[in-house]
C-alpha cells in the first residue's frame, strides 16, 4: 500500500505511524464497496476486513455504504413483485418486424421512404410533362444582336448594343 | 427440398427466439424500467433489442451468458438514445410552453410506485448519477451481476467498474445523508 508524499506538499509532516495509518484508511475506503459486494481477492478481503475491525473510521464509512445499499434495495422492493411482461402489441410487432424485414425496415425508415418516393413522384410527372411536350424548360435569356449591312453589301458581323 | 429443410431451419430458429424473448424479457423491462422510468418507453427499448438479436445474432440461439451480455448491451445503447430523445422532447416541450408564457410542471422521469419516503429518496438519488454510473449501480444492485459480468456488458475493465461504483455510492451516500435532492 502507498504512503502519502508530504515531503513536496507542503504539509506539516506527521509521524510515521500516523501517516500509515491515514494512508491505510484512504485505500481501505476505496475498495470498501468492493468488499462489501465480494469482488476482493481473498487476501486482500482478508487485510480490508482485519482494518475494519480496529477503525472506526472506515468502520463508520462502510455503514454509511450499507445504508445506502440498504435503501436502494428498500427502493427495489416496491417492485420485486411486478411481473415484467412484454405488452401483446409488443410481441405481435417483434413478429411481424422477423416475418417481414423489408416492411420493418420501411416502416422504422418512414420518413426517407415518404422522401425519396415523393422525389421520384415528381421527377417522373416532370419527364411525362416534357415528352408529351406539354410543358418545357424556359431558354435561357439572351442578349438581343443586331445585324447591319456594311456599305450596302451584305455582311456577317454582328453588333452587339452598348447597354 | 432445399427449400424445405430451409423453412424447418427457419421455424427452430424462430422457436429458440421465442424462448430467448421469454426468459430475457422480464430482466431487459426491469433493467430499462430502472434507466428510463418509464414503461412504454422500456418497452419500446426492449421491442427493439429483441428485433436486432433476430437480425444479427449469428450463434445458436440459446440462452447463454454471452447472448444475456449482448441483449444487456444492446438494450443500454438503445435506452440511452432513447433518454437523449425524450429529454431533447422534453426541453422543446419547456422551451414552447416558455413562449407561450405557460407554466409547465416538469414531467417526473420516474414514476416509482408507492415505497417508503427513505427508499424514495434513494430512488431519487439514484437518478441523480450519470448515465454510466446509473448503469453499473442498477447492474450490480438489482441485477446481482458480478464486477466481470458488468465489465463484459460495458466493455469497461474491472478495475474501472469497481472504481466508478465506489464514486457512485459515495455521490449517493452524500446525496442522502445531506438530504439535498
Amino acid at each position: 500500500m502507498k504512503i502519502i508524499d508530504n515531503k513536496n506538499s507542503g504539509m506539516q509532516e506527521l509521524p510515521e505511524n500516523k501517516k500509515k495509518t491515514i494512508d491505510l484508511c484512504d485505500d481501505v475506503q476505496m475498495v470498501l464497496f468492493d468488499y462489501m459486494s465480494r469482488e476482493l481477492g481473498d487476501n486482500r478481503a482478508e487485510l480490508v476486513g482485519e482494518h475494519l475491525r480496529k477503525c472506526e473510521k472506515c468502520q463508520a464509512a462502510a455503514a454509511e455504504i450499507q445504508k445506502t445499499l440498504e435503501l436502494l434495495g428498500k427502493a427495489g422492493e416496491a417492485d420485486k413483485w411486478v411481473e415484467y411482461r412484454l405488452s401483446e402489441k409488443r410481441r405481435q410487432r417483434i413478429h411481424w418486424a422477423i416475418l417481414h424485414p423489408v416492411l420493418d425496415w420501411i416502416y422504422r425508415n418512414h420518413i426517407i421512404c415518404a422522401l425519396t418516393v415523393a422525389i421520384a413522384i415528381v421527377l417522373a410527372v416532370l419527364i411525362l410533362l416534357i415528352k408529351m411536350q406539354i410543358w418545357r424548360p424556359l431558354p435561357k435569356p439572351t442578349l438581343p444582336v443586331n445585324i447591319k449591312p456594311l456599305n450596302g453589301n451584305v455582311t456577317n458581323e454582328v453588333v452587339i448594343p452598348e447597354e | 427440398m432445399a427449400d424445405k429443410a430451409e423453412k424447418n431451419n427457419e421455424e427452430v430458429r424462430i422457436k429458440d427466439f421465442e424462448a430467448v424473448v421469454a426468459e430475457y424479457e422480464g430482466p431487459l423491462l426491469r433493467y430499462t424500467m430502472r434507466l428510463l422510468g418509464n414503461n412504454d418507453a422500456a418497452q419500446d427499448v426492449v421491442q427493439d433489442t429483441f428485433i436486432r438479436l433476430y437480425r444479427t445474432w449469428k450463434d445458436e440461439m440459446k440462452p447463454s451468458s454471452k447472448l444475456a451480455t449482448w441483449l444487456y448491451r444492446v438494450a443500454h445503447n438503445c435506452a440511452v438514445d432513447t433518454m437523449r430523445k425524450l429529454r431533447r422532447r422534453e426541453l422543446l416541450h419547456l422551451k414552447h410552453a416558455e413562449e407561450k408564457g405557460e407554466e409547465v410542471e416538469m414531467p417526473k422521469l420516474t414514476s416509482t410506485p408507492e415505497i417508503s419516503e427513505a427508499a424514495e429518496k434513494a430512488a431519487r438519488a439514484l437518478k441523480q448519477l450519470s448515465i454510466r454510473e446509473q448503469q453499473l449501480v442498477i447492474l450490480k444492485i438489482y441485477e446481482g451481476k458480478s464486477y466481470e459480468e458488468i465489465s463484459e456488458i460495458t466493455g469497461l475493465t474491472k478495475g474501472n467498474v469497481g472504481y466508478i461504483l465506489h464514486f457512485a455510492m459515495k455521490k449517493m451516500a452524500e446525496a442522502i445523508k445531506n438530504d439535498r435532492i
